[in-house]
């Protein structure tokens, strides 16, 4: 259909399918009126980029203004539906548009007279000064608080960092709203001027008000009408109640103009100021009686008077309530005609209402480009675990292995024989100073002076609130120094949270984060001993105790603990070391039935004793209390974080508490609603179907205010019903971790 | 894009101590690589016992191997991607490339880009 464009001398657009001739210069819009025919399905045009009655589908792309696309070759257009969106055919995913960041100290949208002078007036000062016109191929589409400019180019978008930035962008000229005024063939006079300088016929033309095209008449204007959606005449008042129509083939309405300012009604940021006509207080056009006010949502004068009568009275709220001025425009047609209206019935002056970036239509390439999701970090064992078919997944920032592609025989590995898991994600800080052993007592709520050099103790990290926000280990080394561990997803926010204390308490300490510096993997089971002395650790530490040994050949910091439930040491090391420890353990352990252990045998290994993961089985407000670890918070300490908090609440009856519960596999969900007496009492933290105990384990809350005695014994999740027990599930007495 | 080498993973050494002991060290390791994360903290090249004593009986001295390192041969491609203004008169920037956590050396004539090798990959793939 298209091979009429091959070879040929005449440019020419793709209109609804059909070739159309168009002249060197033309925009899509002019070419498209030049033709004779209308970009879109009516309304008043302006040609200046302002309103939203000549948008429609081009190269695939809804909501483009054509009257500010210049016309290529071969370009496609199509109208958008006359009712209702255009579907979003343009496809995202594959579309990426460069984005390229800068710094100016001053930027000026508008490079008009009043853009001009405000440049030269800011160079003038010394400034740095980018001028942006849309003339020039630089269309600021938004100016969001910062102040951040977003600039769209042919070649992609600019994001300009300024520290000022004034709006020169003029004034739009006004839009008639009365009987008719969505005809197609009404124009404003720089519209008008515009297309009879593209030589654009436009047929006999009726001029009204300030315009100057055609023939002028006098009047104020009524009403238009027309035959097939375009219009025919035109009809004035003259003198009172006198009114006369005038045929027509264009209509060109000269109203005034309104602060083209859409990009400073978007932000309140005080860096950014508005000067020249923008800035003006332009007169309003008379209050409109009858017609469509905002050609963008269709929202007419009834609507309007509409939401008045219910009783919302000011721009803001009638813009939320009838729609208008939230439509492609964001009310540079409607605005003024919608603060004519309030103020006529207010009796008061009618402020503008805001607009919201981006200020023109943009794609969602556009919007995307330079925005990235946050990153997620691999530890040094990354390839280690890919190559032994890890299934890996997300997990407090860093990518983890879920399984190994069978986590029952990943957890009996921990239960029976011996395993390994990475746990260089952990956060990892050493601390000393003459005030070290001061700052952790009002850092943590356990005792920290009693714990000696070479030993290691469990504790919580609480905010002021008492509330809980991490947990870790403390590993004391000497009188002042220590290793302190965090959550794998809390680490970075425990340095600050650390620093940030330290500057308030006046303490002498010095603060070293080592989380990304050194790796660390956990050798977990009951073989795990006999696993490191094969590599050369004769006497590995016994539980909450630490050493400085070589394994295999590398330093490692050696910490005994147990968050499975089964004796446990931390190789903390080097990261340059990691895969090589790995391979050396996995070597070793061969014939003791190793393997590595993701985290869904990991998850469900702590369950069974009873350990919580912070994040997963606490919530923002959780107090020790709530999950039972009043054990670990020492009151009559002089002072500790969130201390007083917890005092103040320690004799209110509490609304919420962890429990355990027990229950026939399988395991309810995570996040499972927990019935009491057929209604909702709280919800499953986290669940396994413990393969030990061969029935599903599960921590859950419930928030309902019950007495000790009262608490129910049993309950009901998944239609099913639970028991409530104690934690651990497993090994009571905590043999097996001390082993 | 930015006229850059493959990343390679570098070892330095990271000291935290007072601010008048890491501005002594920073004085006299000026011919070093020298990444001054804060006030009393520091990142130099080579890693190893060069540097000297610290005048902090409390210091914490490490090797550190968090980071990976390449040098960049177009800094103003590399400020067309910063959302943050870097001085020109700053030897060291620090802030998120393309929302990848990294640090900036000028080093001589030098333009050096530092990421932690935790991340090497995202930034990678985002540099493209």
């Amino acid at each position: 259909m298209h091979d009429v464009l091959i070879g040929g001398t005449v440019p020419r657009l793709i209109v609804e399918g059909q070739p159309l001739d168009y002249v060197d210069g033309d925009t899509v819009a002019v070419a498209l009126l030049r033709a004779g025919q209308s970009p879109a399905h009516g309304g008043t045009l302006c040609l200046g980029g302002d309103c939203g009655n000549c948008v429609g589908r081009i190269d695939g792309t809804a909501w483009v203004r054509s009257c500010q696309t210049p016309a290529r070759p071969g370009m496609v257009v199509e109208r958008h539906p006359a009712d209702g969106a255009p579907s979003m055919l343009t496809p995202i995913g594959d579309v990426v548009v460069p984005v390229s960041h800068e710094h100016a100290e001053v930027v000026v949208v508008g490079g008009g007279r009043s853009g001009s002078a405000a440049a030269i007036a800011e160079r003038a000062q010394g400034y740095d000064v980018m001028v942006f016109d849309s003339a020039d191929g630089n269309e600021v589409v938004a100016v969001y608080p910062g102040p951040l400019v977003v600039v769209r180019t042919v070649h992609g978008m600019r994001h300009v960092h300024a520290h000022h930035v004034v709006v020169a962008t003029g004034s739009a000229e006004v839009h008639p709203v009365c009987d008719g005024s969505s005809l197609r063939g009404i124009l404003t006079p720089k519209a008008a001027a515009a297309l009879i300088g593209r030589g654009v016929e436009l047929g006999r033309v009726i001029s009204i008000g300030a315009a100057s095209v055609g023939d002028t008449v006098e009047g104020s204007l009524v009403r238009f009408d027309g035959h097939d959606g375009r219009v025919t005449s035109v009809t004035v008042r003259v003198n009172g109640d006198d009114q006369r129509t005038y045929e027509c083939d264009s209509v060109v309405v000269g109203l005034g103009s309104s602060p083209r300012d859409v990009l400073s009604r978007s932000n309140e940021d005080p860096a950014v100021s508005v000067v020249g006509s923008a800035a003006e207080a332009h007169p309003l056009p008379v209050c409109p009686t009858s017609g469509v006010v905002c050609p963008c949502s269709k929202t007419t004068v009834e609507d309007l008077q509409g939401v008045w009568d219910r009783g919302f009275h000011e721009v803001e709220l009638i813009k939320r309530s009838a729609l208008a001025g939230t439509g492609t425009c964001q009310g540079s047609v409607c605005l003024p005609h919608l603060r004519a209206f309030v103020a006529e019935r207010s009796r008061q002056p009618a402020l503008a209402f805001t607009a919201r970036p981006a200020a023109k239509q943009i794609t969602m390439a556009e919007a995307m480009a330079g925005i990235h999701l946050d990153p997620w970090r691999r530890t040094a064992l990354h390839h280690e675990h890919l190559a032994l078919g890890a299934n890996m997944d997300r997990f407090g920032s860093w990518w983890r292995p879920w399984n190994y592609g069978d986590h029952v025989a990943e957890y009996w590995a921990v239960r029976e024989a011996v395993s390994i898991g990475d746990v260089g994600t952990l956060g990892k800080m050493i601390l000393t100073g003459p005030d070290s052993v001061e700052f952790l007592e009002r850092l943590y709520p356990t005792t920290v002076a009693d714990i000696k050099p070479g030993r290691s103790r469990y504790v919580l990290l609480l905010n002021e609130r008492g509330h809980l926000i991490d947990d870790g280990m403390i590993v004391r080394e000497s009188d002042t120094r220590f290793v302190l561990s965090f959550t794998s997803g809390g680490a970075t926010n425990a340095e600050m949270w650390m620093r940030d204390w330290a500057e308030t308490w006046n303490l002498d300490i010095r603060l070293m984060d080592r989380t990304m510096a050194l790796g660390a993997i956990n050798v977990t089971g009951p073989r795990g001993g006999e696993l490191l002395q094969r590599l050369d650790v004769a006497e590995p530490p016994k539980f909450l105790q630490h050493a400085h040994l070589d394994v295999a050949g590398i330093a490692c910091h050696v910490m005994r603990l147990s968050f499975t439930g089964e004796a446990s040491w931390e190789l903390h090391h080097s990261i340059t070391d990691s895969v090589k420890l790995w391979r050396a353990l996995m070597e070793a352990g061969h014939d003791l039935g190793i393997k590595p252990h993701g985290l869904q045998a990991l998850f469900g290994l702590r369950l069974e004793k009873g350990h919580v993961i912070v994040g997963m089985d606490t919530e923002l407000d959780t107090t020790p209390r709530r999950i039972d670890h009043d054990w670990a918070v020492k009151m009559n300490k002089p002072f500790f974080l969130g201390q007083e908090a917890l005092r103040r609440t320690e004799t209110l009856v509490d609304h919420r508490k962890l429990f355990a519960f027990e229950m026939p596999s399988p395991a309810p969900s995570e996040g499972a609603p927990i019935f009491v007496d057929g209604a909702v009492a709280g919800h499953v933290t986290t669940s396994f179907d413990s393969p030990l105990l061969g029935h599903a384990v599960m921590l859950g809350f419930l928030k309902r205010r019950w007495s000790p005695e009262a608490i129910p014994p049993t309950v009901v999740i998944d239609g099913r019903e639970a028991t409530r027990t104690e934690t651990p599930f497993f090994d009571k007495e905590g043999r097996r971790a001390r082993a | 894009m930015l006229g850059r080498s493959a990343f390679s993973p570098m070892t330095l050494t990271r000291v935290v101590a007072t601010p008048a002991a890491i501005d002594a060290l920073a004085a006299r390791s000026a011919h070093r690589v020298c990444i001054r994360i804060a006030p009393d903290e520091i990142l130099i090249d080579p890693a190893g016992s060069e540097l000297g004593s610290i005048d902090d009986p409390h210091a914490i001295t490490g090797t550190d191997q968090s980071y990976s390192v390449t040098v960049v041969g177009s800094e103003v491609e590399l400020a067309r991607m910063l959302e943050w203004e870097w001085p020109a008169t700053s030897p060291v920037g620090q802030g998120l490339l393309l929302a990848v956590p990294v640090k900036l050396v000028r080093h001589r004539h030098l333009l050096l880009l530092f990421c932690p090798t935790a991340f090497v990959h995202e930034l990678e793939e985002r540099l493209g």
